[in-house]
């Protein structure tokens, strides 16, 4: 019987290569990025455990504040290393200092760090080798208060070397300084792909941070010490509000969230893989039911020469696990060949990554390609049922053709699928939270399988509608392909079911995106009245000078300056935003509903209604707050704001600019936004060329009009959705080659009828027409299906949405975009059926009219 | 008779206009050992008007020579012209329009598009050129045919002998100069065979019809005005006004 298999798959082998071609871009996309994900961790897990060697503990602030650039703490007092150094067991201690900096070169521009790329960090230097990873490779280190030492890719980008002058912008304005030395971060160029400018200690604490104090405490231990044990010896020596940690813990606190987020974008991307793989079981599903009906007369010779049931069956799906073996396994070597070329693109990037042989964990790559061998068998289980069933008869009678697509089990079971799909999508819209995209999920996948299933019943009619067109416009060829599509219904169905799929997907994102660009412009047009608005590239933020620098000018009435910092208010974690209130509330409608923001001074605070209504506050009740310099205080609410849903979500508890600085280091006192309201009677032209003139002395600010600030906006959400795209390619494109496969079977089964219609006068030109049409009439179909389920799915979405996040609040249908994607699945269609079409036109005449 | 009785006749040409004609016609398959002359310097020509019949033992090249007269398949040596034009001048392209507006075709099987009706059938190459079908002429071959009350079923509805006269009704909508026929009634029983032949014959007493029809049964060359006979890729004789036991008689010498 395997004799049987092996001739059956050579004899046939090019009708497999489109599963084989499936299954390899689905797995090589799998295994690749499984690939990629491990050596990434493991490069920075490594590099990480490389830099943090020989820090045992770390003496820090016990509380944190969680903040989107990452947990902040309150800096401890510079005398506490004293203390620490004066524990048994401690070998060595350093303060740390780090900040955010901005590197600008001679005429004021900065340098490296593309907007939204890693940030600059400032550092101090410390002396002792045993804690400082940082090593020179030119220079010395930075002893003098005007010296710095810079990494050496910053190096390189600013071209200096020891003895350059180097601007530096610090939280305390610009200023300039020598370069010392040049040095390397571990193993790594830079700081783990940020940049970093190291300073003396003092000139570090009075710069970038505060004044005799440091935002931990580094500490090595004495040979033989363990970690642990060494915390519990510093432990008690510490002054209240402070806390010893291991350096294994510190290292996997900096490390962790690095690690996470690979793993979770791994399986991310790792899921676009599986979607392939879903949309490729159909392809092979095609072929094997195409395979089998091709050789019915041959199946029934095996069972009339006294071959069993079982071992047809078993002969089908001996040949599909062969096929998918075969696939599953050039796909891992493809795989591997991807995580190559994706890690010469990142390095194209600049985000080089440490050189590491790639980590090879077998279970991750093992996994892809036993699913993909899995999900082949199963997609041929049907069609080897149905080889099983031939009866030893059909080898003298006709081949029988065509098995029933209508019966009433396929319409019960997509009629079943329909009802849990739209039961799913109710309970979605019922539940919160995750659980609420569950469902709607699983409604999503019910609804593809339903389509798969209920295809082949109205395949036909869809076929004659859309034909229809054609007909007119091509005649007899539009009139045969429309036929063509609609005679082996099952066939043509699950094959423009691959592409629903893709396309449902699509035009969901692409609902999604629309609407949160369009509730972004809403929101920003209906809370700003500002003219402009000036933004830092950088963390580093805005000098409070530049606002006020600003509203100095002629053409501008307000600047109004926007900082953020975390806090804690009763013990929960959220954001704090220091405002001018006079000024702010000439370019910010915050709606107040109760209170005034005039009342806003020291020791009181404004709330959004959302947060006065989550922590049951009103105008008068005072509130405990936690800020990052200065602790714990009481505040008392002065007013209540609605503002609308941007407004909400990013100002949440709002204090003046004296309240704001007095609670935090110099280095948080940095403006993150101000907003410009130009006076009456200038020209904006005029006032905009003022404003950008001031800003040279502020390199990396830049002024944006409120177009510009959405179109700013518009453009990170269509980075997401390309990005999106890009992934759904993958199931797009097997859905394609499940068209061109679909099409050359056809080909290859009509080989008489094609001949038929040569011998009676068809052209090359009308036989290339007709399977390029029909091409289109699946293509087409399939589409116009992904783009209803997607606008269902897509408003649905938009409705979890516009509940979970206050960001999403207006509907948009992307009218063009849908359009769009008819036409290109239109043209895809035509691209689909190039080589089929070809095929066709030159299948030799006589094949027809040759008696077999 | 003998073959020595009859030696000249293939080579003269015989009187009236011709319809379609091959000179010193030859078709070699394969080369060296495995070489085969389907065709060996075939000279013969088909009368406008007429029915012919072409017989002869299997393998004898039959099909190959109304495949090259019919512009399906291409000579070794030798020239074959339908009407004045000459088929070895033509391109690709130009034998297709030349099959789709000159010459009609009707097959042992496997005649008809499944996914068209009977009627879509007939018209078809009416309809590949573009043209609007002669209603009349049209009404005239489906009512000959006995097809008017089927003319929108499927092939699949349709029996043997049925598809067989949508096939040969396909072939006379079309007005071709002239309708090679391979073998038509081949996988028919004998009734529904006779009712073709009877068909075909009235379409070239009553139309005027050219028709060329290979067979090997002797009944059915029998409804023919004209029988050449083919042997090893030769025509080696040719009856006039044929019976069945006539051509019967004739293809036991052949074979002998
Ligand atoms: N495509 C081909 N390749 C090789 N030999 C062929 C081919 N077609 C026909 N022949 C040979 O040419 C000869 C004539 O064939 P054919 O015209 O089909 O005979 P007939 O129709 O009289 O039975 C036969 O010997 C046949 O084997
Ligand atoms: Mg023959």
């Amino acid at each position: 019987m395997l004799t049987v298999v092996l001739r059956g798959i050579r004899s046939h082998v090019l009708r497999l290569a489109a599963t084989v071609v499936a299954i390899v871009l689905a797995v090589g996309f799998m295994v690749g990025t499984q690939l990629l994900g491990a050596t990434l961790r493991v490069s920075f897990d490594e590099a990480f455990a490389d830099i943090n060697q020989s820090l045992d503990a770390v003496v820090r602030a016990s509380r944190e504040m969680a903040s989107p650039f990452g947990g902040q703490r309150m800096r401890i007092d510079a005398a506490t290393l004293e203390q620490v150094r004066a524990v048994p067991g401690v070998a060595a201690a350093a303060g740390e200092v780090r900040s955010f900096v901005r590197v600008v070169d001679d005429e004021g521009r900065p340098i490296g760090n593309p907007d939204s790329g890693p940030p600059t960090f400032g550092l101090n230097w410390i002396d002792d080798p045993r804690l400082n990873a940082w090593t020179l490779v030119e220079g010395d280190a930075p002893h003098a208060s005007d010296t710095v030492v810079v990494d050496l890719r910053t190096a390189e980008d600013a071209g200096v070397g020891p003895g350059d002058t180097l601007v530096v912008d610090l939280p305390t304005g610009a200023e300039s300084f020598t370069v010392s030395g040049v040095a390397r971060f571990g193993e790594l160029d830079n700081f783990a792909g940020a940049d970093a400018v190291l300073f003396e200690d003092t000139v570090a604490q009075q710069a970038l941070g505060e004044p005799d104090r440091y935002d931990w405490i580094a500490v090595a231990g004495d040979a033989g010490i363990d970690e642990t044990e060494l915390v519990r010896r510093l432990a008690p020596t510490l002054p209240p509000g402070t806390e010893a940690v291991t350096g294994a813990t510190f290292t996997e606190e900096t490390a962790g969230p690095f690690r996470e987020f690979i793993v979770q974008f791994t399986a991310f991307i790792g899921a676009f893989g599986l979607i392939a793989l879903f949309v490729g079981g159909f392809i092979i599903y095609n072929t094997f039911a195409v395979l089998v009906g091709q050789r019915t007369r041959e199946l029934a010779l095996l069972r009339v020469v006294g071959a069993s049931r079982s071992q047809v069956l078993g002969s089908v799906l001996a040949e599909a696990l062969l096929v998918g073996v075969v696939a599953a396994v050039a796909g891992v070597a493809a795989g591997f060949g991807l995580a190559a070329g994706l890690r010469e693109l990142l390095a194209a990037f600049g985000f080089a990554l440490p050189p590491r042989a790639f980590v090879i964990e077998p279970w991750s790559l093992a996994w892809p390609a036993l699913l993909a061998v899995g999900v082949t068998v199963l997609s041929a289980l049907v069609p080897a049922r149905r080889a099983a069933a031939v009866a030893p008869v059909a080898a003298f009678g006709q081949a029988a053709v065509d098995r029933s697509s209508t019966s009433r089990l396929r319409l019960v079971l997509g009629l079943v699928l329909v009802a849990v799909s739209v039961e799913r999508s109710l309970a979605g819209l019922r539940s919160e939270g995750e659980t609420a995209f569950w469902n709607v999920g699983g409604a999503l996948i019910c609804a593809f399988l339903a389509t798969a299933v209920l295809g082949p019943l109205v395949m036909g009619p869809l076929a004659t509608v859309l034909g229809a067109p054609l007909r007119r416009l091509t005649g007899v060829t539009g009139h045969l392909a429309t036929e063509n599509a609609r005679r082996n219904p099952a066939r043509t169905s699950i094959t423009a079911s691959a592409l629903t799929i893709g396309v449902g997907l699509v035009v969901v994102i692409a609902i999604a995106a629309d609407s949160a660009s369009a509730s972004i412009t809403n929101a920003t047009e209906a809370t700003f009245d500002a003219d402009l608005v000036v933004r830092p590239d950088s963390f580093l933020g805005l000098s409070p000078q530049a606002a006020d620098d600003l509203e100095a000018l002629e053409e501008v009435a307000t600047a109004a300056g926007f900082r953020f910092a975390p806090t804690e208010v009763l013990g929960t974690q959220t954001t704090l935003v220091g405002i001018d209130p006079s000024r702010a509330q000439e370019v910010v409608d915050f709606g107040v509903v109760d209170g005034s923001l005039d009342d806003l001074g020291s020791n009181s605070v404004a709330v959004s209604a959302r947060e006065a209504e989550r922590f049951g506050l009103s105008v008068g009740d005072l509130v405990p707050m936690a800020f990052v310099a200065t602790g714990d205080t009481v505040l008392q609410v002065t007013a209540i704001f609605e503002g609308n849903p941007l407004l909400q979500r990013s100002a949440r508890f709002v204090v003046d600019h004296d309240t704001f600085d007095a609670n935090h280091p110099p280095s948080a006192r940095r403006d993150a936004q101000i907003a410009l309201l130009l006076a009456e009677d200038t020209s904006p032209v005029l006032a905009r060329a003022a404003v950008d003139e001031v800003l040279t002395a502020y390199p990396g600010a830049e002024s944006q009009d409120l177009g510009e600030v959405t179109a700013g906006q518009a453009a990170t959400v269509d980075q997401a959705v390309a990005f999106l795209y890009a992934l759904l390619f993958l199931a797009v494109l097997i859905a394609l080659i499940g068209v061109v496969n679909t099409l050359l079977l056809a080909v290859y089964e009509r080989t008489r009828e094609l001949g038929l219609l040569r011998a009676v006068g068809t052209s090359r030109r009308q036989v290339r027409a007709m399977v390029i049409q029909e091409s289109v009439v699946i293509a087409v179909v399939g589409t116009l299906v992904g783009v209803a389920i997607g606008m269902t799915f897509g408003r649905l979405l938009f409705e979890l949405l516009a509940r979970e996040s206050r960001a999403v609040t207006t509907f948009s249908l992307p009218t063009t975009q849908l359009l769009a994607t008819v036409v290109l699945a239109a043209l895809a269609g035509v691209l689909a059926a190039v080589y089929p079409a070809r095929r066709a036109a030159r299948l030799d005449v006589l094949d027809a009219i040759a008696t077999e | 008779m003998s073959l020595t009785e009859t030696p000249n006749p293939p080579a003269s040409a015989p009187p009236g206009p011709l319809a379609a004609r091959a000179e010193g016609a030859t078709k070699i398959y394969g080369s060296g050992d495995t070489e085969v002359r389907a065709l060996d310097g075939v000279t013969c020509g088909f009368e406008k008007g007429r029915f012919t019949a072409i017989m002869g033992p299997s393998g004898s090249g039959k099909s190959t020579l109304m495949h090259c007269v019919a512009g399906l398949d291409d000579l070794t040596s030798g020239q074959v012209f339908v009407g004045d034009t000459a088929l070895g001048e033509l391109g690709e392209r130009q034998l297709t329009q030349l099959r789709r507006d000159r010459i009609g075709f009707v097959f042992q099987a496997f005649n008809l598009v499944p996914t068209l009706t009977a009627l879509e059938n007939i018209t078809l190459p009416v309809d590949l050129a573009g043209r609007k079908p002669d209603q009349e002429h049209l009404d005239e071959v489906v009512r000959a045919v006995g097809l008017a009350n089927r003319l929108d079923h499927r092939p699949s509805e349709l029996s043997g002998g049925q598809q067989q006269r949508v096939a040969v009704a396909r072939a006379l909508a079309a007005r071709p100069e002239i309708i090679f026929a391979d073998e038509p009634t081949g996988n028919l029983d004998s009734r529904a065979g006779a009712e073709i032949l009877a068909f075909m014959r009235n379409a070239v007493r009553e139309l005027g019809q050219t028709i060329v029809m290979v067979t090997h049964d002797p009944v059915a060359a029998a409804y023919s005005d004209r029988v050449l006979f083919l042997a090893d890729g030769k025509i080696v004789d040719e009856m006039a006004d044929p019976t069945a036991d006539r051509v019967l008689d004739r293809l036991k010498q052949l074979g002998d």
